[in-house]
């Protein structure tokens, strides 16, 4: 993951799922982290819009497998 | 051909035996035959209907897919689901209008539409290639164990599996028997004697004391998953002798603390089939209407799951109950995980009170799900708190015969409980490195429990009370 | 070595299992149909003496046959001095599996008179001959060999609408074995085809019967008999449905009065123009004339009572009227009339219950058949059904019967301390 990408991301990831010690791995998923789930899905990808100023379509989200994913579809939408 | 007659044991075992024992090239084939063979004892005609709308999707996700990008891949996929929408919700409003006519639904209606809905939404999401071949898709779409009650399998999950190498039914066999075995004890042993007393409350509503009422209330959600788990269990251990793993519909709903986590522990194909597909799109477009867009898509998906059973106002009333308290919970919930982390030492009780409470909301809406009427609802709530009345006299009536066994329901359920719980942290096939005679005998009890099971359906004693769930 | 104390764990393990299945049978109050019968070489079937089991089909009952083969209390064949005795021939209705013994019409009715008559030393015993599926071409062997030694004075003879269709080979509907009758030139005959079953012997009845009685204790051997009796009519099933595919025949009855399809309900309501089914009158009639000679030729007074069918007795009118209509047929049925003349032709008494029971099921609103496990008004008597017969059979004995007549003139001169004249 790209550096600036993966820092900004653990800063989002920390205050949504308020756990301070939180550490971001490309094949991170829901299964690792309890408070993770359909609804503080919904409230990260708020949070991810707003701190890059994208915007994800439906599809794209439904695709997104891991921390991983989400990384790379962020790159993808700034260049 | 009903679950619970030797008609149906003597099915699952040729089937198996063919499948076992045909070429792997095959196998998909074998599998599809006895499928359509299996519904064809139930509706022959809607079997046609079935292979047809199995066809129609398996082009029209071809055609979605080549044509990825392009303006027709949305259009078709709209309006294929849209007509597998109106298709599903057709046959339940005419069961509703017309009730009494019995299987007014035809079987498997809710879980083959939810099959191929899911399907052609990942298909056009890409997240699923679209098959190549028809049979292991029409396989996928007919899969018999799951045609009754689900559970209700992605095509992602299922598709690999089936056109996987080698010997696939190693070491499940013996699991796949035990969780059959499993299934019909809590069908037979726990549902359907709980059945009894629950009936017993439902069809004395005036019987002056609250004691019928309560038990009524209070069983009621064991008696459910008793009866629908069993059949979960059923389901995926003919899918394990067929060498394929099926979802698990539930795990230990009952430990819920929270109605939220109650959802994503009970009947979890379909609260994930809806998660995916309804509450995610959903969300996605109200996220920015803050509170009120997750309101929205919170009570959307409980009306869905409730009005999937069926569109009557008890599953309007069920769904609104429930709709409530996921609001009320998912709106407190940050709030009571901080108070919480203030207040570790109230964790324990707090998950206590949470599980009870949790109960309580459950069995209330559950009340509208089960009761003919919702006046019937209601005058069952309302007799809770009308005091014991002639406490003796009614514990006599409620426990007479037919009810007089009854009771086996509730250390019956206790066992069922003790072996889900090892189910989950262990899995019911043999450990590896047990005694050879430990072995054995395990796998001789498994079959004498079988042939005990073929002599209980054979002697007609049992397979009286229908399932729950077969019904939707 | 190793392998044989391997085998003797498992086997150890598998009866432990076996154990545990049985008990779990128990706790959960799984029943299965009992054993109660035996071969007999003149009856070819009848109760086993000592049978000890449950009836499980129609109510949960404890169900005893005494040491004698009957299902009473323990008799003497040889009656003591001053008592009177009534001897009750009939079928399932009679011999009231479903009911306790002391709640079956027989004891009602031995206890009632005892209350009532019992003074002046004389006594009361009805001795309750009835049995399951019972013919009445047993009924009149069993008079005949078993029931004479017991020297009753009245002997009442109860007919259902089984004794009909069971006095044919083809119309015949309960599966036991049993002597039948033709009428040949003219006169009753036994069927020359009629052979006492092979285990009827001494031998192989004591045999059989033992492991009879230790099937009855154990769950799962009920169980299995069951489920192989039901296996079977399946497989029989299959194979008559196979064939009549194979002969490109329908399974539907042909016409109306074809004989293979007429059930004994429609034999017992309606005339029926076919040959056969004027046969098994024909035997019936026989055989009831036959009863009737042996019972003058022994001096005891014979009644012939009829029992009807389960919706004469309900009283839900719109139940029944809505059934009646639907197959057309009327309240008193067409062998209750026939069996009327029958007794009158031959001196008889004749007592028809169905009229009577529905009476009172409607005046008391009551259902007289039905258990917890069959729904009401279906099946046979239940313990009001049972203590309204009864009342019924009392009522009529007090009325009409000579030897209970002279019973009550004893009593009444024993109240007033008049001597015997």
């Amino acid at each position: 993951m790209d550096e600036a990408i993966q820092h900004r991301l653990t800063d989002i990831f920390r205050t949504v799922f308020d756990e301070s010690d939180l550490q971001l791995t490309r094949d991170m998923t829901a299964a690792d982290v309890p408070a993770w789930d359909s609804l503080s899905h919904i409230t990260l990808i708020v949070a991810v819009e707003r701190e890059f100023g994208i915007r994800f379509t439906t599809a794209e989200v439904a695709a997104l497998m891991n921390v991983g994913d989400l990384a790379d579809l962020v790159q993808k939408k700034l260049s | 051909m009903q679950l619970s007659s030797v008609e149906f044991l003597l099915f699952v075992a040729l089937s198996v035996v063919a499948f076992r024992l045909a070429p792997r090239r095959w196998r998909p084939d074998v599998l599809l035959v006895a499928s359509y063979i299996f519904y064809c004892t139930w509706n022959p005609g809607m079997a046609v209907a079935l292979l047809a709308i199995t066809v129609i999707c398996y082009y029209a996700a071809l055609y979605i897919e080549s044509s990825r990008g392009r303006p027709l891949a949305p259009r078709l996929t709209l309006v294929v689901v849209a007509a597998l929408i109106l298709y599903i919700v057709a046959f339940k409003a005419r069961a509703m209008l017309y009730p009494g006519v019995s299987l007014a639904i035809p079987l498997g209606i809710s879980y083959y539409t939810f099959r191929l809905i899911s399907y052609l939404l990942d298909v056009y999401w890409g997240t699923v290639p679209a098959e190549r071949s028809l049979v292991p898709f029409a396989a996928y779409v007919a899969f018999f164990p799951q045609m009754m009650a689900g559970p209700i399998e992605r095509a992602s999950s299922f598709l690999p599996q089936f056109e996987a190498e080698g010997n696939p039914w190693r070491g499940k066999t013996f699991e796949g028997a035990t969780c059959i075995l499993l299934g019909f004890f809590k069908k037979f042993v726990v549902a359907d004697n709980l059945a009894l007393i629950v009936d017993y409350g439902y069809r004395h509503l005036d019987s002056g004391s609250s004691l019928p009422n309560i038990l009524s209330f209070y069983l009621y959600p064991l008696q459910l998953y008793a009866d629908f788990s069993g059949l979960a269990d059923i389901a995926l251990g003919i899918g394990l002798l067929f060498g394929l793993k099926g979802p698990e519909n539930f795990n230990a709903p009952f430990s819920a603390s929270s109605i939220s986590e109650y959802w994503r522990r009970w009947h979890m194909t379909l609260t994930s089939w809806l998660r995916d597909y309804v509450f995610m799109p959903l969300r996605m477009a109200t996220r920015h209407w803050g509170t009120a867009g997750l309101v929205v898509s919170v009570v959307a998906n409980m009306m869905l799951i409730a009005l999937w059973h069926g569109f009557t106002l008890g599953f309007i009333v069920f769904g609104l109950v429930n709709a409530t308290f996921l609001v009320v919970d998912v709106l407190t919930s940050t709030r009571r995980q901080k108070f919480w982390r203030r207040h570790p030492g109230l964790l324990t009780a707090g998950t206590v009170v949470g599980m009870l409470a949790t109960y309580h909301i459950v069995s209330l809406s559950e009340t509208f799900f089960r009761a003919p009427s919702f006046a019937d609802a209601a005058h069952l709530l309302d007799g809770l708190a009308a005091g014991f009345g002639d406490l003796g006299g009614a514990f006599a009536a409620v426990t007479a015969p037919p009810n007089h066994h009854a009771w086996v329901a509730l250390p019956a359920y206790v066992l069922t409980e003790i072996a889900d719980a090892v189910r989950r942290k262990k899995g019911m096939s043999l450990p590896a490195g047990i005694p050879r005679w430990v072995q054995w005998s395990a796998v001789t009890c498994v079959a004498v429990a079988c042939v005990f099971m073929s002599l209980l359906f054979l002697a007609r004693q049992t397979g009286t009370n229908p399932f729950v769930y077969a019904n939707f | 070595m190793r392998i044989f104390k391997d085998l003797i764990s498992v086997a150890t393990v598998a009866v432990l299992f076996v154990a545990l299945l049985e008990g779990g049978m128990r706790l959960a109050g799984v029943r299965y149909e009992y054993s109660f019968f035996e071969s007999d070489p003149v009856i070819y079937t009848t109760y086993r003496p000592n049978a000890d089991g449950w009836e499980v089909k129609e109510g949960e009952n404890r169900v005893r046959i005494n040491s004698l083969g009957m299902r009473d209390r323990e008799r003497t064949i040889v009656p003591a001095a001053g008592t009177t005795r009534i001897a009750l021939l009939g079928d399932s209705l009679v011999a009231a599996t479903q009911v306790p013994l002391e709640k079956t019409m027989a004891q009602v009715l031995e206890r009632t008179l005892n209350n009532s008559l019992g003074q002046a030393g004389q006594s009361f015993e009805v001795l309750n001959f009835a049995q399951g599926g019972s013919t009445l071409a047993q009924q009149y062997l069993m008079l005949r060999n078993r029931v004479w030694d017991f020297e009753p004075q009245i002997v009442m003879v109860f007919v259902s609408p089984i004794s009909v269709p069971t006095c044919s080979r083809r119309l015949d509907t309960v599966a036991a074995p049993k002597p039948f009758y033709l009428i040949r030139d003219g006169r009753l005959v036994p069927d020359p085809r009629s052979h006492a079953p092979a285990s009827a012997s001494e031998e192989v009845r004591r045999r059989n019967g033992k492991l009879k009685n230790l099937m009855n204790q154990f769950r799962l051997l009920l169980l299995l008999r069951q489920a192989i009796g039901e296996g079977v009519e399946k497989i029989e099933k299959l194979e008559s449905e196979i064939g009549a595919i194979a002969k490109g025949a329908s399974a539907e009855a042909e016409t109306d009065d074809d004989e293979r399809y007429v059930y004994p309900v429609d034999i017992w309501f309606r005339p029926h123009a076919s040959a056969e089914v004027e046969q098994a009158w024909q035997v019936a009639e026989g055989l009831l004339g036959r009863i009737a000679e042996e019972a003058r030729q022994h001096g005891a007074e014979l009644w012939l009572a009829s029992i009807g069918t389960e919706v004469q007795e309900n009283p839900d009118v719109a139940e029944r009227t809505a059934y009646l209509a639907a197959h057309g047929y009327q309240e008193i049925a067409y062998s209750e009339g026939r069996f009327e003349v029958l007794a009158r032709r031959e001196s008889i008494p004749y007592l028809g219950m169905s009229h009577r029971m529905l009476d009172y099921a409607e005046r008391n609103r009551v259902s007289v058949r039905g258990f917890f496990n069959t729904g009401p008004n279906r099946g046979h008597w239940n313990e009001v059904g049972n203590a309204a017969a009864a009342g019924i059979v009392i009522d009529e004995l007090l009325e009409r019967s000579a030897v209970i007549r002279r019973a009550r003139i004893k009593s009444l001169q024993a109240h007033r301390n008049i001597p015997d004249r």
